[in-house]
């Protein structure tokens, strides 16, 4: 393939950055807020005051049984910060904060609100191993959530590969190695570049730019759980994507975390039982 | 009607105008059987070869699903002897360590399953790293398998 094309490209996918719209300046500061473990209910309501829309979907969440065993228990801000805290709050609020930007993707699959699914079931699996290995399951469940926002950039002029994908797969490529050769960009990237012009913490960036690849830090637990997190749905048979299962699976990943097969087979089956629970309250099909 | 078979998940039918349908098979085994004189067949869509923890759901398991398929079939007026069975799915990553590698269990599970029981696939499209999507229409038998946009008969 020619640099020139390749370098034409790269360049119009790190345009097409700047038509991603901003997320949701309600949801930000509230994620913002919500960081602040001594956050007051009164703080939050003053903030949604205008938004009574996004109450209720935060409390529509938040009353999930994936939440919350009572379903319909939670019927204010306030309760919500009793019964299920600041930082599942956060998380929930991060999930609405993201939702039109992953529902939009069209490229890597056929299928609606494919990449949403994908990502949610991400950071379910993430929180579990995290959980498994006592790590911090909050920051785990985001920073999957977001690994794969590049997708939504490389979607949008994906499909004007179709003919080279075909050809560059057989030819026993990943799917990175394929987004490198025709795009001169990998959805990573792209996925750092956007949460870095979003103003996302480094550890968000980092596990976006780096998690097809987390032998490049080792000794980075947060990066090798996003990492295993998505090696985890990709066998899970979540995903209708193009790419597949087309990606290097690190053999030491599990070795790194301190986690046996048995772990993993449990961590796959409550995975995909936590996964249903919550995709439900999206309305998501399948 | 289109019936969905979700994750760890099965579903027959004897409605001719019926089609199952299993979304992304990644390393999860997809099984169909059908009985062309009745018009009875169904899909199972398990994720693992067998329970490493509590196990609760049986179609979560090629172990516990298949023979649950072809029971809830048998019930339909499906015969042993007369069904086709294709399977698809267990597909791999690339350079996976061995410790990933759910697929080629799920499909040695399977084939250790047939030979006891004195069963045969017809037809599979099994392996590989795409993710696939199965389809059986209830009507005719016909099996296929739909991958980047592009549907393949069994």
């Amino acid at each position: 393939m020619s640099k020139i094309k390749r370098a034409i490209r790269r360049k119009r996918a790190i345009k097409e950055i700047d038509n991603i719209k901003p997320m949701s300046k309600t949801y930000m500061t509230i994620v913002t807020l919500l960081d602040n473990p001594l956050i007051s209910a009164e703080e939050l309501e003053a903030e949604l005051k205008y938004d009574p829309l996004a109450t209720a979907a935060i409390l529509k969440i938040a009353n999930s049984p994936y939440y919350c065993r009572a379903s319909g228990q939670i019927k204010t801000l306030q309760m919500a910060l009793t019964l299920i805290g600041n930082m599942q709050l956060k998380d929930i609020s991060l999930m609405k904060m993201s939702e039109s930007h992953l529902k939009k993707e069209r490229g890597y699959s056929e299928r609606e609100n494919e990449l949403h699914e994908e990502s949610i079931a991400s950071a379910v699996f993430a929180k579990l191993i995290a959980q498994k290995i006592s790590e911090d399951q909050n920051l785990a469940f985001e920073c999957a959530l977001l690994h794969d926002i590049g997708k939504i950039v490389l979607g949008r002029i994906l499909s004007e590969a179709e003919s080279e994908i075909e050809k560059i797969l057989a030819s026993g490529k990943t799917f990175d190695e394929l987004e490198s050769e025709y795009f001169g960009i990998t959805h990573q990237e792209v996925g750092e570049m956007l949460l870095k012009k979003w103003n996302f913490p480094e550890e968000f960036v980092k596990t976006a730019g780096l998690h097809h690849t987390p032998y490049l830090e080792p000794e980075n637990r947060l990066l090798q759980i996003v990492s295993l997190a998505d090696i985890l749905v990709m066998l899970s048979g979540l995903s209708t994507a193009t790419d597949g299962l087309y990606y290097d699976a690190d053999d030491k990943i599990t070795e790194r975390l301190g986690l046996s097969e048995d772990d993993m087979m449990q961590i796959m089956e409550q995975g995909i039982a936590d996964f249903l629970e919550l995709k439900n309250v999206f309305g998501s099909k399948g | 009607m289109i019936q969905i078979v979700k994750i760890s998940d099965l579903k027959v039918s004897d409605k001719s105008a019926d089609a199952i349908i299993t979304y992304a098979l990644g390393s999860c085994l997809g099984l169909v059987i059908y009985d062309p004189v009745v018009r009875v067949g169904g899909m199972l869509h398990a994720m693992l070869p067998k329970p490493s923890g509590t196990g609760k759901n049986l179609f979560q398991y090629v172990d516990s699903g298949v023979p649950l398929l072809f029971k809830k079939c048998y019930t339909l007026g499906a015969k042993k002897e007369r069904l086709r069975i294709v399977a698809a799915g267990c597909a791999s990553l690339m350079n996976a360590a061995t410790i990933f590698e759910i697929g080629k269990r799920n499909i040695a599970m399977l084939e250790a399953l047939f030979k006891k029981n004195g069963v045969r696939l017809n037809a599979s499209m099994l392996g590989g790293h795409d993710s696939r999507t199965l389809r059986l229409d209830l009507a005719t038998g016909k099996t296929s398998v739909r991958v980047r946009g592009k549907e393949i008969e069994l």
